[in-house]
């Protein structure tokens, strides 16, 4: 059925904070600029990259499970990774940013078979374009968020639209709020290009 | 009585929030009740402004009014009051607006300042007041004028006592920026000559105070040969001076080779001191003092942390390991802070051993190969993963790929500064005692002429030689050739036909290797003659049981039978004993009447062997004196 052995190597029990915004295209190449002077290894050019992401349930609607399988495009010989995202949680306003578990696991480049085989249905798909920053142990990600044109086919996607998806998070095993506090600060320096600010996904979901 | 019928009554709020779940123990979830902010929220959603608007609009419409006000009863709607608020404060804005617009015409109604009694200008006190913020500001601009003169007499002094070259203290600033990392503390002016940058993580605060040359009269007498600057640079006193790493690699008590490497010296611009400045110079030595002392200390950390059998030995400013046994690595970190000419000359007197440029090389770029690591961030795929710090790629596959301990195991151990050092150090003896060994063998046996060719491809552990062994006269007829590939712990031989033979780091070992190459030579072309003058080769065999042992390595031996089998040639050779030839020639049995013997084939019956005196055998080489021999006894 499955020729490798599936084998993970991950990190259980993680949070993530994070904070999200979005840019225009006009002006994503002074963000660009901005960041790589603000973020870690000024002096190497614009790390790229292009992820899929493919979405599968199991369940019924209402009661669901939701796994992403993730990998790159740029290296294909790169290992997949299975992520698990849960709710994020606005909090109260003492916390600045938003919060959600998160489980990550590496694996071979045969998950979406074994997903299949467990009984998980693809669901969704998309692929994210863009560029990669590191500042201390924030990841900063720029990109554009594309859709895939017919199924299992991610070479052929094309942007949904002209903006820009901005993301700082920091991971952690351990709630510090203090955390989120870093990433605020970081967030202000980007303040008059883009605004990150925390976004209910509930309400993004209900309307 | 009515104590008697006393019965609890419970009292338990109606059951307000709905029920949103029931889990499988029973237990109801409800919704949370709404808090005051939400139900105000949830009751405003529920008004519909538009209709009220809409009522105004069809005001002429009697009857669409009377309905509305049917649909709008006060008694059963709760909200009203809101409702005449937002209507009261709506009338009160429309008569605001018409009341702008009247004015906003100007054709009724025009709106006046009230003035009020005000007090009567006093035109003299307002004069004294012009007159003095007026005197005020001149001064501020004849103060600045005055300063602007003094700067610009001051400048033309200077540029008349001492040339032209000289700069003043803010263009010199600007210099020192473009080069270095400057930064501002209070009134001082601080810069940095870490690697930090860089992606060094050494612990030096590293930093120098750049302050305002003074120019006293005797000082600029004094220092008139060197160029005058207008800026001063002052470092710690750690990296004053000259630093160096000396790695020496010692044989019992005396240096093989050495390697160093050094602050900068005093004098490396002497070629262009018109465009670098001088406290340039001072900079980029204390740098180098800077790398030096961090190179040290990682050096030295890698003694600590080493997991060899035979520890390092770390004493103040020197390592000492071991690289063979009886063979040291010595590192030893010295600064030198007067540049002063016997030192130097005492120096480059000890350094009398050969310099190993490619140890000096590694010194130089191990840390900056390390630095270049530490500060290099791969991407990581998908973006998602876990960030890998200068990792090996093979690693992030190792857990996917199910890979076992065995097959990561190579890809975590990565060499350190030392252990690398150490290894360029040991292949370094490797290749001097090969070398030692092959030229003496060449020097010492000239017989069949061995050439060993040194490959100029190699790495710093790594090299190559091929080396062959002919005959001169019968190149054609034999020639044994293989190849060395000198490492780090040992030197693997390759034979012509594939073989291979892995061989210590003893030079003995070697030396005897080749030897026995010589020897399986000298059979081979004793072998070919033999056939090539048609002697029939009875035995050949390059591992003769009988006969007296060797000290070492095995006696080759050939038996060869002259064409018409009268005659027999045996030829032993050894790689410490020598050729020993013996010959057999046949014998008629004495004693016996020749007549009673009949036939010539009791003279096959043979002898005994008699050994030739080899070294009286005229001839120069092997391969001449047996082929006399050979051409000699054929009949």
């Amino acid at each position: 059925m499955i020729g490798k052995k599936m084998a993970v190597v991950g990190r259980q029990n993680q949070l993530e904070y994070f904070l999200q915004g979005s840019v225009g295209k006009e002006s994503v190449n002074t963000l660009l600029h901005r960041l790589r002077g603000l973020c870690d290894g000024a002096s190497r050019q614009f790390a790229t990259f292009v992820d899929h992401e493919i979405l599968f349930t199991l369940g019924s609607p209402g009661s669901s499970v939701s796994l992403r399988g993730r990998h790159s495009l740029d290296d294909p010989k790169a290992p997949w990774q299975l992520r698990y995202v849960g709710q994020s949680e606005m909090g109260d306003k003492s916390r600045s940013t938003l919060l959600r578990s998160c489980v990550e696991v590496s694996t071979s480049d045969n998950l979406t078979t074994f997903l299949k085989e467990l009984g998980f249905r693809y669901e969704s798909e998309y692929v994210l374009k863009g560029y990669y920053f590191v500042k201390g142990h924030m990841r900063i990600t720029v990109s554009q968020v594309c859709r895939v044109g017919s199924i299992n086919d991610p070479q052929s996607s094309q942007p949904i639209s002209d903006s820009y998806l901005v993301e700082i998070s920091l991971m952690t095993t351990v709630q510090q709020d203090s955390m989120a506090e870093e990433i605020k600060a970081f967030a202000e320096h980007l303040k008059p290009l883009v605004h990150l600010e925390k976004i209910d996904h509930r309400k993004l979901q209900t309307t | 009585m009515a104590s008697r019928l006393a019965v609890d009554i419970a009292i338990e709020s109606l059951l307000e929030n709905e029920v949103e779940e029931i889990s499988r123990d029973g237990q109801e979830k409800y919704v949370p009740q709404l808090s005051m902010s939400e139900k105000l929220a949830k009751l405003a959603h529920k008004i519909d402004f538009l209709s009220d608007v809409k009522g105004h609009g069809e005001d002429a419409d009697k009857e669409d009014e009377e309905k509305s006000l049917v649909t709008f009863q006060p008694s059963l709607w709760p909200w009203d009051s809101v409702r005449e608020n937002l209507r009261k404060s709506l009338t009160e804005v429309c008569v605001l607006s018409d009341v702008l617009n009247v004015m906003h015409d100007k054709k009724y109604m025009v709106l006046d300042p009230v003035s009020q009694n005000q007090a009567t200008p006093k035109p003299t006190l307002s004069l004294i007041t012009k007159k003095k913020s007026l005197t005020n500001a001149a001064d501020i601009l004849l103060r600045g004028a005055q300063r602007m003169e003094d700067a610009v007499k001051e400048r033309a002094d200077q540029n008349t006592r001492q040339g032209s070259s000289v700069k003043d203290f803010h263009s010199e600033l600007m210099m020192l920026r473009k080069r270095w990392r400057l930064k501002r503390t209070g009134t001082a002016i601080m810069g940095d000559l870490t690697y930090r940058s860089a992606g060094s993580q050494f612990r030096n605060p590293g930093l120098f105070e750049v302050t305002k040359a003074t120019r006293d009269e005797e000082r600029a007498a004094e220092q008139s040969t060197s160029d005058n600057r207008a800026l001063e640079v002052t470092v710690g006193s750690d990296l004053e001076g000259t630093a160096e790493i000396r790695v020496a690699i010692v044989q019992s008590g005396e240096d093989l080779e050495i390697a160093t490497v050094r602050g900068l010296m005093s004098g490396c611009y002497d070629n262009m001191p018109t465009v670098i400045p001088s406290w340039q110079q001072k900079l980029e030595s204390a740098q180098s003092n800077l790398f030096c002392k961090e190179l040290f200390v990682q050096l030295s950390q890698g003694a600590y942390n080493t997991k060899e059998n035979r520890p390092h030995f770390v004493m103040a400013n020197e390592i000492r390991a071991e690289i063979f046994p009886g063979t040291d690595l010595c590192i030893t970190y010295s600064c030198r802070k007067n540049n002063s000419e016997e030192s130097s000359s005492k120096m480059t007197h000890r350094d009398k051993a050969p310099r190993a440029h490619s140890l000096e090389y590694a010194l130089h770029s191990l840390l900056r190969k390390q630095h270049y690591q530490a500060q290099t961030l791969l991407t990581p795929h998908p973006v998602t993963a876990y960030p890998t710090q200068g990792g090996n790629k093979r690693l992030c596959l190792a857990g996917p790929s199910a890979m076992t301990a065995a097959e990561v195991a190579p890809y975590l151990q990565s060499d350190g500064l030392l252990e690398t050092v150490l290894n360029i150090s040991r292949h370094k003896v490797l290749q001097r005692r090969a070398v030692e060994v092959v030229d003496t063998l060449k020097a010492r046996l000239t017989d069949p002429c061995i050439t060993c060719h040194w490959s100029s491809i190699g790495c710093d552990t790594t090299t190559l030689a091929t080396v062959h062994i002919t005959s001169p006269e019968v190149g054609h007829l034999a020639r044994s050739s293989f190849q060395l590939h000198v490492g780090v712990r040992g030197i693997h031989v390759v034979n012509a036909d594939g073989d291979t033979v892995d061989i210590s780091t003893h030079a003995q070992d070697l030396e005897d290797f080749i030897l026995s190459q010589v020897c399986n030579h000298r059979l081979s072309v004793a072998h070919s003659l033999a056939q090539s003058l048609g002697w029939h080769v009875i035995h050949c065999s390059r591992h003769v049981g009988t006969g007296p042992k060797e000290r070492q390595g095995h006696v080759g031996g050939l038996m060869v039978k002259s064409p018409n089998g009268s005659k027999a040639v045996a030829v032993r050779t050894g790689p410490t004993s020598g050729v020993s030839i013996l010959v057999r020639r046949p014998q008629v049995p004495c004693g016996v009447a020749p007549e009673l013997l009949g036939s010539m084939n009791w003279g096959s019956l043979g002898g005994d062997f008699i050994e030739v005196h080899w070294s009286k055998m005229p001839g120069r080489t092997f391969v001449q004196k047996l082929f006399l021999l050979l051409a000699i006894e054929m009949y």
